[in-house]
């Protein structure tokens, strides 16, 4: 940013906005990619900004939030973009036998890596639509990651969600499916996992447009909650010591999980009685590992209960 | 005085706590100021006591019976868990009561 480009606001006030600007080492790695799409967005009030990598996700992404976009303010900077979405335009051929992973990025932060560039567009989609969950009252909304192995759904820590998907051909040969994602959405009356409905302005083809637009660069779909589908069980990282999986009260689930309601202000106590039913059908578990396949281990163990099959690997103990 | 105002104390948990029960512990959710309570299965029973209905020392007498223990030795117990529910908030305040926190 140069206080040419930036009118009337002085350059000590930029240089003071520069220095408040969160680095990481991501952050800067990601700063210097090509971005050639950047576009800034306004949701109740909130502005934020996407950039990409391809023309035409950017194309996709304005068209598809053009009810949202906001013009372009003059301290407003490229790197202060939320989300910066990683995709390749018209892959070359020879690349096409190597498939690349597209990513979102959400800060400096990668919450959704995946092969399937349509199932990317409707997932940034949905993160964006998650901005107004906190004002929302239709369902809890939770700050978490799920993997889905069997169709058993597993609840795990948002912050686990990139390592798993990062592992993702990993995970699939472990029979594990990641959706993405970093918010689930709960019924307030089941405490079943629920599609969450999108409240965003948006054209109705949306995603049947993006999945005609990216059709060279799609996969099989991950998993999506189409139905509300109970939770099988929740994971919550334990500390210390050796690798190990063991049960956790549901009291304790609860109290780990409250913390993650987005909506609390909103809901109050029903998003307590909603999220404890979650809890009172699910198996609770608490799991300690040291390498990406021991994560992926304890996660598909949890998700299928540990105590019915037995688990060597990892130096796994049911406890 | 005040000691025998406190003996007509019946400790009342606030209505509009959301509390839920899982496992025979209770987490406690006050939507007026946000604070998330866990307590452990005998702090449990004695919240769930708390009706409204039962003194202190009836309440000692019932948890003696439950627990099979002298009510001498459970009484003071019951005091300082009574205490804590004070001022976490989770007890209706007693009109009786001269000041916060001299209830239990």
């Amino acid at each position: 940013v140069t206080a040419a480009s930036t009118g009337d606001v002085g350059s000590d006030a930029l240089e003071l906005v520069a220095r408040q600007r969160p680095t990481s080492p991501c952050q800067e790695k990601l700063d210097r990619l090509g971005w050639v799409t950047c576009e800034w967005f306004e949701v109740d009030g909130y502005r934020f900004a996407i950039r990409s990598t391809s023309a035409m996700f950017g194309a996709w992404v304005g068209e598809t939030l053009a009810h949202y976009r906001s013009p372009r303010q003059p301290a407003d900077h490229p790197s202060d973009a939320l989300y910066s979405v990683v995709a390749e335009d018209e892959p070359r051929e020879e690349e096409l036998a190597r498939r690349r992973f597209s990513i979102i990025y959400q800060s400096g932060w990668g919450i959704v890596r995946t092969m399937d560039l349509p199932f990317l567009a409707e997932q940034l989609i949905r993160h964006v639509d998650a901005l107004r969950a906190p004002i929302r009252d239709d369902a809890i909304f939770l700050e978490v990651g799920t993997v889905v192995v069997d169709g058993n759904v597993c609840i795990i820590p948002a912050v686990l969600q990139p390592a798993v998907q990062k592992a993702n051909r990993r995970a699939r040969r472990a029979g594990l499916v990641c959706p993405g994602g970093m918010h689930a959405a709960i019924d307030l009356d089941t405490g079943d996992l629920i599609p969450s409905v999108i409240q965003l302005r948006i054209p109705p083809d949306a995603f049947n447009d993006a999945r005609k637009r990216f059709a060279d660069r799609a996969d099989e779909m991950t998993w999506q909650p189409f139905a509300p589908t109970p939770v099988s069980a929740l994971l919550f990282a334990g500390g210390d010591g050796p690798a190990h999986l063991h049960p956790v009260s549901r009291a304790t689930a609860l109290r780990e999980l409250a913390p993650r309601i987005r909506n609390v202000r909103v809901l109050g106590g029903a998003a307590f009685r909603g999220l404890s039913r979650l809890v009172a059908e699910a198996s609770c578990y608490e799991g300690v590992w040291h390498s990406t396949d021991g994560m992926l281990e304890i996660m598909s163990a949890a998700a299928t209960n540990p105590y019915v099959a037995e688990r060597t690997q990892d130096t796994l103990v049911a406890r | 005085m005040e000691r025998r105002l406190m003996a007509l104390v019946k400790p009342r948990v606030r209505s509009d706590l959301t509390i839920v029960d899982l496992d025979g512990e209770a987490t406690v959710y006050d939507d007026a100021t946000g604070d998330l309570h866990t307590l452990n299965p005998t702090a449990t029973i004695v919240l769930h006591l708390c009706d409204g209905s039962a003194t202190i020392n009836e309440l000692s007498t019932e948890l003696a019976g439950v627990f099979d223990t002298p009510k001498e030795e459970i009484e003071p117990q019951v005091r300082a868990l009574l205490r804590k529910f004070r001022r976490a908030g989770l007890l209706e305040p007693d009109p009786r009561t001269r000041s916060e926190g001299a209830v239990a």
